[in-house]
């Protein structure tokens, strides 16, 4: 009785920290929409001299002028454009001279993981755009390792020119992409596998071990060390935001995160987890080698830990509306070498641990796992509603009836 | 023994979880309040101005004048 007394106690505390982590995410989205966005006011601050002013001539493209000068003509032109990258948008700021040689780029906002556009600088892609003309397209080969977002970068600068383009020679080069047109053969094989998953974990096939290890093989080399689209806290925070609405630059995440949603949903648990995530079959991988036991950890702070982890991370990224800039997975490291040095640290913390646990990651703070039992616990309180109230109605048809 | 590595491995790993997340929230806090742009790069170009070469003021009249009263 007294059991059972506790166990509803901790129910109920359940269901209020579902109810107030549900509406903690809502503020938070709602204070970082308040923020205005400052960032051309800023660029102008920064870029304007004394005796220069701004002459708006079409929306985002403008003028700088000498106030001097009797009959004041273009010194300057400075355009705004954005690109498509891997978490969002991302603005850049262009000026032009008068001859229209691109004279400056800044960036105005990103929402890209920090250390990928630390090496789209490093690898000197903006200086590389200085000095070309806005009467052609802006080209440029990618970086390696960053693709999407040097891309997105180019793709914002030459969005930015071709507003001069258009104000100065009356045509236009460069063509926005639609989020459809962002759908690469990735997505189609995301789907392909999840199928393959979900069709493995159902069948009562003899090799059943042994296919879900060619899965996971062949998962980790696409998702992996191909593509690094393994889904993260950014991509169920941009799934939250809407960040797949507006577009993205690789949707395979997102499909990734939202087949497992419904997967869950309808089976209580994540196939993803068990037979597709990359670095999941690293880490079993390592247990192998070193003959690893599971151990679990069964006490309940390190239950809820992740789970307040995951909260203040999508709560940051509302806020800052920017979910890839609080990435705290291994997962870049390990299938990109992309992240700072806590990351670089972590990922050899947990690559030493697997020889010994298994699966030390996924056993512990694995983000993916508090997102599970999130929707497992919030799926069963509905029906518990449901179930309650279907009993209830005999009860109320019949006294109507009585 | 393996429990007590899984113990360790966790606290260790929330303590760099801890560390990346306040640093990635120091940084981008630090950008919104200073107000500046994240990356900005300019076309370095030849500002330097014109150097003319000082020449020596001559006057040709007085050099004229001090030739005449030679005397050889």
């Amino acid at each position: 009785m007294a059991k059972r007394k506790a166990s509803n106690r901790n129910k109920n505390l359940e269901k209020l920290v579902s109810v107030v982590s549900l509406l903690a995410l809502i503020c938070c989205w709602y204070l970082g929409g308040q923020r205005a966005d400052t960032s051309q006011m800023r660029f102008f601050a920064d870029f304007l001299t004394q005796g220069e002013s701004v002459v708006e001539v079409a929306p985002q493209l403008f003028k700088i002028v000498n106030d001097s000068e009797a009959k004041p003509q273009a010194s300057k032109w400075v355009s705004f454009g954005s690109g498509i990258g891997y978490g969002g948008a991302l603005s850049v700021a262009t000026v032009f001279l008068p001859d229209d040689k691109l004279h400056t780029i800044a960036l105005l906002s990103s929402k890209e993981t920090a250390p990928y556009f630390a090496k789209v600088s490093e690898e000197k892609l903006p200086n590389a755009l200085l000095g070309q003309s806005a009467k052609q397209a802006f080209s440029h080969d990618g970086v390696t390792g960053a693709t999407l977002t040097s891309q997105a970068y180019i793709s914002a600068v030459d969005s930015a020119a071709d507003l001069l383009r258009q104000h100065k020679f009356g045509y236009s080069l460069f063509e926005p992409t639609s989020p459809w047109q962002q759908l690469q053969w990735l997505d189609a094989a995301a789907v392909v596998f999840f199928i393959a998953a979900v069709a493995l974990n159902r069948s009562r096939s003899k090799h059943k071990a042994k296919l879900n290890a060619g899965l996971l093989l062949g998962s980790t080399l696409v998702f992996g060390f191909y593509s690094a689209s393994l889904y993260s806290v950014s991509t169920i925070g941009g799934m939250i935001g809407g960040a797949w609405l507006m577009g993205v630059a690789n949707y395979t995440p997102f499909i990734l995160l939202g087949l497992s949603i419904v997967y869950i949903g309808y089976y209580n648990r994540n196939i993803y987890c068990q037979s597709l995530c990359p670095f999941g079959a690293v880490q079993q991988c390592l247990a192998k080698v070193g003959n690893a036991k599971s151990s679990p950890i069964r006490q309940p702070f390190f239950i809820w830990f992740p789970r307040l982890l995951l909260l203040v991370t999508l709560c940051m990224g509302a806020y800052f509306r920017s979910p890839a800039a609080f990435i705290y997975e291994p997962f870049g490291i390990a299938f990109g070498m992309i992240g700072g040095i806590y990351l670089f640290v972590l990922t050899i913390v947990i690559v030493l641990t697997s020889l010994v646990v298994r699966r030390p990651w996924c056993q512990s703070l694995c983000p993916i796992n508090a997102m599970t039992d999130f929707i497992v616990f919030n799926k069963n309180w509905l029906k518990q509603i449901r179930s309650q109230r279907s009993k209830k109605r005999p009860h109320i048809q019949k006294a109507k009836e009585a | 023994m393996r429990k007590h590595l899984s113990l360790a491995f966790v606290w260790i790993a929330s303590g760099l979880i801890v560390l990346q997340l306040g640093a990635s929230l120091f940084k981008l806090a630090n950008e919104q309040t200073q107000k500046q742009v994240l990356h900005s790069v300019s076309l370095q170009t030849d500002n330097s101005p014109a150097t003319h070469k000082a020449t020596p003021a001559i006057d040709f009249q007085r050099l004229a004048e001090e030739m005449a009263q030679e005397k050889y």
